[in-house]
């Protein structure tokens, strides 16, 4: 861990996180296994917190593999030092993802069987095939990085391809959202673009997090992590103003149905999460402490990234939920007196458990990362 | 309960005093009713009484072509020639907001709780003489252009070639619930696993005649974890896909409303008298700016 936490919170953190583990643990099993339906989910709410949670980790994926395709493929030599770790980063969030998309479908062990089933003009679908071969490519990446450092051109090479897959697989989530006609917040050109824009946000700002905890103190290890929270900034700037900018339109225009739902965003029954969530932590505190930080206070700027990545959580909760509370016709909630017909969601206790399992998966993939190699020693991509 | 059998049917029948289904179901009964796979499904989405399907043919040989990423909806909608086009037209001005059909609808298809196919909304009618909402009827609107059908990842959900008529395939459906977010009418739901109280005594108890399936409600098992929706009773269709009024096989919400307000017909038809009914009458569909194309039709 970070060198320089004190000797409390060595012996705090793994009890917390096995105290979180083991709160996950008791999440997965209650879906699984326990009686009654494990979500809080309804009719009118069909996806909640975990799909937020998939989207969010296949973000912080795709964002930390972009952040190694410019180390990697375009000679970023400034981002190389976390070339491995970023790669671990993005192969980690993958699975997690994968996991909790798994928990959440209705017959899981049915969707083994895309491979072979697929619609082809579903999103979904495609993404089915793109995650199997971004998955492929990110393993292999990894796997010249740490065990085969010598194959730099390969690398380079694997890193070029990367990059475009990754924003394809992360534009791709976003049109799973995009094409949905039935929900004009979503129905934009601009939201696979947002999610590919937040993705490199918070992945940036993951990665920033990771090599303040995992890389050895250095003054190289400094300006890499001083180097990663301004380029994380800079990427959320972009993001924060697409924000605005499809909040604004749609004010403008004024049509009821598509600035419902932003109403619901801005001054819904959980304007927290917007406001204290996205706005507040996401957004004007990482950029206050970036801006005002002096040169070298790292650990200032992971608490910046710290804020970014939980405050892109709260984001994906905005992205998924709200939307969906605006249903297809306002009498519809009222229509069928049954709690599965409420517009109203709120996680339920193995929801949020599940979530975090998810959390502490990313940590213990990370911490095994550590045992299996060296995180230091990437700083060789420039060299071709 | 014991094993359900032959017997089944005749129960859910009289159940929904639906006399006449006794006769149309006793001649499958020979077939599987209970637990049925996907692969006893005829390409008309119901199950078939035995033997090898088109669509069974054409499933074995993509198993065998295993590699070649062959999707199967493809071929799973076999050519067939388009006789039927049913459309609902739902009279808004007769309708009395009763929701007999809403109970008609759980009774015909033993819905479990939380799950309606058929909904009732009391939209608000400003400047009405009394104050009375104009009550809007929404089953599913069987779209020509859905966009259910579109989302769906692995093509559970699938339009019959034969009627248009949007049907799932319980055993395929991964419980995604895409399709629910997708569709504009909120026509889709999922099943959550909850039971009445009652069924909850005596598990097992509740079987629905969805596409003729006879499903025995069973933690983990379908349609548990699925997404349902209105299918306009497509069970109750004869072997050449038509309903007969006379005889009760129609849809349980048209057959009960107490208004005649819900009105079902062949649109393909033009001897139907849908179509004199269309004629007459100021009609409209919900949301059509989306381009879905709803089969259902509303008169004011």
């Amino acid at each position: 861990m970070n060198p320089a936490s004190t000797t409390s919170g060595k012996h705090f953190a793994p009890i917390v996180l096995w105290g979180v583990t083991l709160v996950g643990l008791t999440g997965i099993f209650l879906r699984f296994f326990g009686s009654g339906e494990p979500t809080h989910l309804t009719q009118i709410i069909p996806w909640g917190v975990w799909v937020a949670t998939y989207i969010y980790f296949i973000g912080l994926s795709a964002g930390g593999f972009i952040v190694s395709s410019l180390a990697y493929g375009f000679g970023m030599e400034r981002f190389a030092r976390a070339g491995r770790l970023a790669l671990l980063q993005a192969f980690v969030c993958l699975l997690v993802a994968m996991g909790v998309i798994f928990v959440d479908l209705g017959h899981p062990w049915r969707s083994l069987r895309l491979p072979w089933q697929a619609n082809p003009t579903s999103v979904m679908a495609w993404l089915f095939y793109l995650y199997n071969i971004y998955f492929a490519l990110v393993a292999v990446e990894l796997y010249i990085a740490v065990w085969r450092p010598q194959r730099k051109e390969l690398l380079r090479r694997l890193a070029l391809v990367g990059l475009p897959l990754a924003v394809i697989v992360h534009g791709g989530v976003g049109a799973i959202f995009a094409t949905v006609k039935a929900h004009p917040v979503w129905h934009s050109g601009l939201l696979p673009v947002l999610f590919v824009v937040s993705a490199v946000a918070s992945g940036g700002a993951l990665l920033t997090l990771l090599a303040f905890f995992f890389l050895k103190a250095s003054s190289e290890r400094d300006d890499l992590i001083n180097s990663l929270a301004r380029f994380s900034i800079a990427v959320l700037i972009v993001e924060a103003a697409m924000v605005g900018i499809d909040h604004l339109v749609a004010s403008y225009g004024g049509i009821p149905e598509r600035i419902a739902a932003y109403h619901l965003i801005t001054a819904g029954p959980f304007p927290w999460v917007f406001w204290g969530g996205e706005v507040l932590i996401g957004f004007l505190i990482p950029l206050y402490l970036v801006c005002a930080a002096r040169p070298g206070s790292a650990g200032q700027m992971a608490l910046a990234a710290a804020c970014i990545v939980a405050g892109t959580f709260a984001m994906r909760l905005n992205i998924v939920i709200p939307p969906l509370a605006h249903p297809a016709f306002p009498e519809l909630p009222g229509a069928i007196h049954h709690m599965r017909w409420s517009a109203s969601y709120l996680p339920s206790f193995t929801e949020w458990a599940v979530v975090l399992a998810a959390f502490s998966a990313v940590i213990w993939g990370i911490l095994a990362g550590r045992r299996l190699f060296s995180f230091e020693g990437g700083s060789h991509a420039g060299e071709n | 309960m014991p094993k359900l059998g032959s017997q089944e049917p005749i129960y859910i029948a009289v159940a929904t005093g639906l006399e006449a289904l006794k006769t149309n179901t006793q001649g499958s009964s020979a077939g599987p009713l209970v637990g049925t796979r996907s692969s006893a499904r005829g390409a008309d989405g119901l199950v078939k009484e035995s033997g090898m399907t088109r669509r069974d043919f054409f499933r074995a040989a993509a198993a065998a072509a295993a590699g070649a990423a062959v999707s199967e909806m493809a071929l799973a909608s076999t050519p067939q020639k388009k006789k039927h086009h049913w459309i609902m037209a739902i009279d808004l001005k007769r309708c009395v907001g009763c929701r007999a059909c809403v109970a008609a609808c759980k009774a015909e298809n033993q819905t479990p709780p939380g799950v309606n196919y058929n909904v009732v909304m009391d939209i608000p009618h400003l400047g009405s003489s009394d104050d009375k909402p104009y009550f809007l009827t929404r089953p599913c609107m069987q779209c020509k252009s859905s966009s259910c059908t579109l989302v769906c990842p692995t093509g559970a959900t699938y339009h019959r070639e034969q009627d248009n008529i949007v049907v799932i395939d319980y055993d395929r459906c991964i419980g995604c619930r895409y399709c629910i977010a997708a569709c504009p009418y909120g026509a889709r739901q999922f099943d959550f696993g909850e039971d009445y109280e009652t069924a909850e005594e005596t598990p097992g108890a509740v079987t629905s005649p969805e596409y003729r399936e006879y499903r025995t409600r069973k933690k983990g098992k379908s349609p548990i974890g699925n997404v349902r929706k209105c299918t306009f009773c497509v069970h109750l269709q004869d072997e050449n896909g038509e309903y007969d009024q006379a005889q009760g096989r129609w849809p349980a919400c048209a057959k009960t409303c107490t208004g005649h307000a819900i009105h079902f017909g062949d649109f393909m038809n033009p001897e139907d008298p849908i179509h004199a009914l269309l004629e007459s009458r100021g009609h409209f569909r919900l949301k059509e700016e989306l381009g879905n194309e709803p089969s259902v039709y509303y008169l004011w």
